[in-house]
């Protein structure tokens, strides 16, 4: 049993009022008859039942939930963000205030506009009975009947006035699943959307930035080098570079000076650099870059105080052996080393 | 042609009575009274969407100027960010200056369009109809511009989002009780709200321009019509939300400049902690946004030869209402300042004599002259309402008056701290000249393209009025006539 | 089995054994006596070497741009032959009740109550420059450029402190580092802080003393035995934003700087 609808088209309200009243006096309901026009014609002066639009509803849940995420937002910050500022107290109400209210009013109306789209079926896909005439002024009566009634309903519009009376099929229904499946397709892309902008807020998706101030240029205690004098510069040997400790001439180079480095060496240095220095100790596979080789070029050019620095502060990944080696054993390594570079 | 079986003819078909006198009455009211002067709903359609498609010089020359003013905006503010605050003239005593007055401007401007198309509806003047729309589409570009200079103005403006309340894995969060939290809230609500209402009222038109455009503009209306039909079950969800929308928006209207004002309101500095702000700024804001809805009139009504709708009762309404905005303007700005005038707080008298007889006193002259003096002098004479290069050159000072108020308050009186060491002096550079200028002509750029993509008048609720005004006759006069439908 | 019955036995004296790492709170306060200020500047020097603040140009500092944490504002008064100049050295006056505080977006100007102190958080500024309009004293600096530090300069500066990029604000913090490195070495020497032994850099630095620095909820501290005279005052105190800041007048019938 397959519907047809047929759309009159009329000049204006009396007339149009006049062949409702006929219609319905012969037999066709409310819901079959719907009105279309370019400008709103209140329901009165079609002689219709007026529609109760749910919209309003809608729009006050939209309210509720407008308050229930706004005070969401203030509330739970206060709560999980327990941070004081200026003084003020806790749990303030009036920036509460105005923060629910902007919220409220947004549900509302967002609210609204989908209830607005939901109810209309908006965005209305296919094509769905409609004439041009409408735009330009004429009122349509689209009447939804029965296959065989639909002769005489024709003959009902065209006696009553109908400037022109055209016919569609009944395509409500696929109307509906097509705008349900766009709908779910539109919500599955937001969805989407959002699920990309957490993900990018959770650094699951890094993206390095370069102004984070990590990257500082200052230069931290166990960072390293730090700058030695110039050639020409007063020589100032090691120890002035370090607060707090009293300036000690360098130790001589001689056969015990020698020995005690190479015992303190085994002791400090020998897992990382190797028992000749060499920069193969044990743990110097754990290390990238590797452990300098002593005995490399590098080294070689550095000066004494370089290398009394290098063990004061600490290099890269080399910590800092103040604590372990005092200036003097210091000097003593330096000429174990120098030793092992000959 | 079927035969017609009714009782009167339709609205745009009504026959002049049959005395000579009475007709030329009737004659004189349709001429005057655009919703009086009923045409074919063809007719008035295609009075709108005609002229959108016909692009002559002009626009192609102003497309270009506006189209570069944009473009000079983009680079400046890339530069701006790439090199850092520094190269505008703030210092570190005036730390806002330039990019909240455009900021406070541009929101202001705003809010005459909401007025005009939520309030003046809710209270039914309908001779709000066809202006309704342009002054929305001022709103939402105003608004989206103001949107972008708070961004401005942030030094780190690649980390704005920090702003936004969401869920991230440093367990981060922005602060409700800062003003700008408020700003953020308040201003996302009105421009979207603004915007949807917007589309709302477009949609019967849009519906209107896809049954007559064809190529490309068909199927941009066909989209955006969403399958707009013009059921009575369309049509009654449409008026629910129009309803619900334009009581809504009107107190979001009230609470956003009221929460820009705060920006203000809440700090310590002498001259803005006045609790008088809120209301203030709101009247202030409307002041100046009818005015410029005004000059947008004026423009479009010559551009897209739309002298049919905007006729001389729409610029003369306008500009009775520019003229008690004016008056409610003075009544905010005589309470503000004549506090320090009267009790002599030391910093607020600096602050004062600075404006009365100091370096800027021919800024604060010049706004008195162009918000005060001649607007009084003027908007009280019909004459001068109903005309419209008059009054757009009246709406024009306005503009600049409300443009060097703002200046004023926030980058003069912020150069005044409590402590005289730290005075200072705000001198405009080029990067922020620059970019005032293209964001203005962003405004315009936008309204502009805008009226040649959709009905910049609406068209059904020009034709709904129509409908449903008519004339009426007592003793020997006629009288237009309203209908009150709802 | 039994060894997580030790470890579950143990658990209550391994507590009480444990070290305490909880911070003790304090109310730090600096006190300046503006009879001995003579203006001399080696305050803002040492703050600039002490906290990294960018050294700007004279060019840059009469546009307006200058940074610096401690200022001198020089006042002059008097006319012709009895004109002299009164100094005021302006920092961060740390305020209980900071108006730069609530107005901050994204929480980076927060307050420790523990150590009474207004927190700057630098990587967490986004540059709205709300907090450098309300603070009454403008005592907030704002990076209007990204500093530049090149060559040797890099050896000078503090690897306690950050380096802030352009864009952030900064204000003077107490030498908030210099507190939490004197705090953890009590903490770990299981003692209370002693008066005298946080001292920032401009309190170290001034040749006059006129700058003292302490915690004045210990009655012993010398802040504390100083306060409560007949010239101590606050600026602008009446705008409610309770500094911990205090100066005491200058000699003279006139009461000094302002």
């Amino acid at each position: 049993m397959a519907d047809t609808q047929l759309l009159g088209l009329f000049n204006e309200a009396a007339s149009t009022a006049e062949v409702i009243e006929r219609l319905r006096r012969a037999g066709l309901g409310d819901e079959q008859v719907s009105v279309i026009s370019s400008v709103p014609y209140r329901s009165r002066m079609l002689r219709r039942p007026e529609i109760t639009s749910r919209i309003s509803a809608v729009a006050g849940i939209g309210a509720l939930v407008g308050v229930v995420i706004g005070l969401a937002i203030t509330f739970g910050t206060y709560l999980l963000y327990p941070l004081p500022v200026g003084g003020q107290p806790q749990f303030p109400i009036p920036p509460t205030l105005i923060v629910v209210f902007e919220v409220t009013m947004l549900g509302m109306m967002w609210a609204a506009f989908g209830a607005f789209l939901f109810f209309n079926r908006m965005p209305v896909f296919g094509q769905p009975p409609f004439s041009e005439d409408v735009v330009d002024g004429s009122i349509g009566v689209l009447v939804q009947a029965e296959e065989s009634r639909s002769a005489s309903v024709e003959r009902l519009l065209r006696e009553a006035g109908a400037s022109a009376v055209e016919r569609f099929d009944s395509s409500a229904r696929a109307n509906n699943r097509t705008w349900i499946k766009m709908m779910g397709g539109a919500g599955a892309a937001v969805t989407l959307a959002l699920v990309l902008a957490l993900l990018l807020a959770y650094d699951v998706i890094k993206i390095p930035f370069p102004t984070d101030m990590a990257d500082t240029v200052s230069i931290a205690h166990l960072q390293g080098p730090r700058l030695a004098a110039p050639a020409q510069a007063v020589p100032v040997q090691g120890p002035v570079f370090i607060a707090g400790q009293p300036a000690v001439p360098q130790v001589a180079s001689s056969p015990s000076s020698i020995q005690r480095g190479q015992v303190l060496f085994g002791i400090n240095c020998l897992m990382c650099h190797g028992e000749k220095g060499q920069g193969n100790g044990r743990l110097a596979t754990y290390f990238n870059p590797k452990p300098a080789d002593l005995t490399g070029e590098k080294v070689r050019a550095f000066a004494d105080s370089d290398i009394f620095l290098v063990i004061s502060l600490g290099r890269g990944q080399m910590p800092s052996l103040a604590e372990n080696l005092s200036p003097a054993s210091r000097w003593d390594v330096i000429n174990y080393v120098r030793s092992l570079q000959k | 042609m079927a035969e017609q079986a009714s009782l009167e003819s339709p609205v745009w078909n009504r026959p002049l009575p049959d005395d000579p006198e009475l007709a030329a009455q009737v004659r004189e009211i349709r001429e005057k009274h655009l919703l009086q002067d009923a045409r074919p709903p063809r007719e008035v359609a295609e009075k709108v969407l005609g002229p959108m498609a016909r692009l002559g010089r002009v626009f192609w020359l102003a497309l270009i100027v506006l189209g570069g003013l944009t473009a000079t905006w983009l680079v400046v503010w890339a530069y701006q960010a790439y090199q850092g605050m520094g190269v505008t003239g703030l210092n570190r005593t005036i730390m806002w200056a330039p990019y909240i007055v455009n900021f406070v401007y541009f929101i202001g401007i705003g809010h005459a369009g909401t007025f005009i198309s939520a309030a003046l509806r809710v209270l039914k003047f309908e001779w709000r109809a066809p202006i309704s729309r342009a002054a929305e589409s001022l709103t939402v570009f105003a608004l989206l511009v103001a949107f972008t200079m708070p961004l401005i103005h942030m030094g780190r403006v690649w980390k704005f989002y920090w702003m936004l309340p969401f869920p991230n894995q440093r367990q981060l969060w922005p602060n409700p009780r800062s003003p700008i939290f408020w700003d953020m809230t308040a201003i996302f609500t009105y421009l979207t709200c603004s915007m949807l209402f917007m589309y709302l009222g477009i949609l019967p038109d849009i519906a209107i321009a896809r049954e007559k455009a064809s190529g490309w503009r068909k199927r941009l209306y066909t989209v955006l019509a969403l399958g707009w039909r013009g059921t009575d079950r369309e049509w009654k969800h449409l008026d629910t939300t129009l309803n619900v929308f334009s009581y809504g928006i009107i107190p979001v209207m009230f609470s956003v400049h009221t929460v820009v004002s705060w920006d203000f309101a809440m700090t310590l500095q002498p001259g803005w902690n006045s609790s008088i702000f809120g209301p203030y700024f709101v009247v202030g804001a409307l002041y100046s946004g009818v005015g410029a809805v005004i000059i947008i009139m004026a423009i479009l009504r010559k551009a897209l030869h739309l002298e049919y709708f905007l006729r001389e009762e729409h610029f003369n309404a306008m500009g009775k209402f520019l003229l008690i905005l004016s008056f409610t303007w003075v009544y905010f700005y005589f309470n503000d300042y004549l506090l320090p005038w009267y009790h002599k707080e030391p910093i607020l008298t600096v602050i004062f004599r600075l404006f009365t007889s100091g370096w800027a006193a021919p800024l604060w002259f010049t706004m008195l002259i162009a918000n005060i003096l001649i607007p009084w002098a003027t908007l009280w004479s019909r004459k001068v309402r109903s005309s419209i290069p008059a009054l757009v050159g009246v709406a024009l000072l306005v503009q600049a008056g409300m443009y060097i108020e703002r200046y004023l308050i926030v980058a003069v009186t912020l150069g005044y701290p409590e402590l005289p060491f730290d005075w200072a002096v705000y001198v405009p550079r080029l990067p922020e000249i620059l970019i005032t200028l293209g964001v203005f002509a962003f405004v315009v750029l936008g309204i502009t393209v805008l009226s040649r993509l959709v009905p910049i008048i609406p068209i059904w609720e020009v034709v709904e009025g129509q409908l449903l005004q008519g004339t009426r006759r007592i003793g020997r006069a006629i009288f237009p006539a309203k209908t009150e439908a709802d | 089995m039994s060894e997580l019955k030790t470890r579950l036995l143990d658990r209550g004296q391994s507590a009480a054994a444990a070290p305490k790492t909880e911070l003790p709170s304090h109310k730090w306060t600096m006190l300046i006596d503006l009879d001995k200020c003579t203006g001399c500047n080696a305050c803002v020097v040492a703050c600039h070497v002490e906290n990294n603040v960018p050294i700007r140009s004279e060019r840059e500092v009469i546009r307006g741009h200058g940074q610096h944490w401690i200022r001198i504002e020089r006042y002059w008064e008097g006319e012709g032959d009895a004109q002299r100049a009164t100094f005021l050295p302006m920092l961060c006056q740390q305020c209980s009740n900071a108006p730069c505080e609530p107005v901050c977006p994204v929480y980076a100007s927060v307050h420790s109550e523990r150590e009474n102190l207004n927190l700057q958080v630098y990587n967490r500024c986004v540059g709205t420059r709300f907090c450098g309009n309300n603070c009454p004293y403008r005592a907030r600096q704002f990076n209007w450029f990204a500093p530049q530090f090149e060559g040797p300069i890099t050896e000078m500066l503090n690897p306690d402190v950050t380096v802030r990029s352009g864009g952030v604000m900064e204000k003077c913090t107490f030498c908030v580092q210099r507190i939490r490195r004197v705090e953890e070495d009590a903490l770990v020497e299981g003692r209370p802080l002693r008066d005298g032994e946080m001292v920032p850099a401009c309190a170290q630095t001034c040749p006059t003393s006129a700058i003292v620095f302490g915690d004045r909820s210990d009655p012993q501290s010398q802040v504390a035995q100083r306060l409560g005279g007949q010239r101590e005052f606050r600026v602008l105190e009446h705008l409610g934003t309770a500094p911990n800041v205090y100066y005491l007048k200058a000699g003279g019938s006139d009461g000094g700087a302002s």
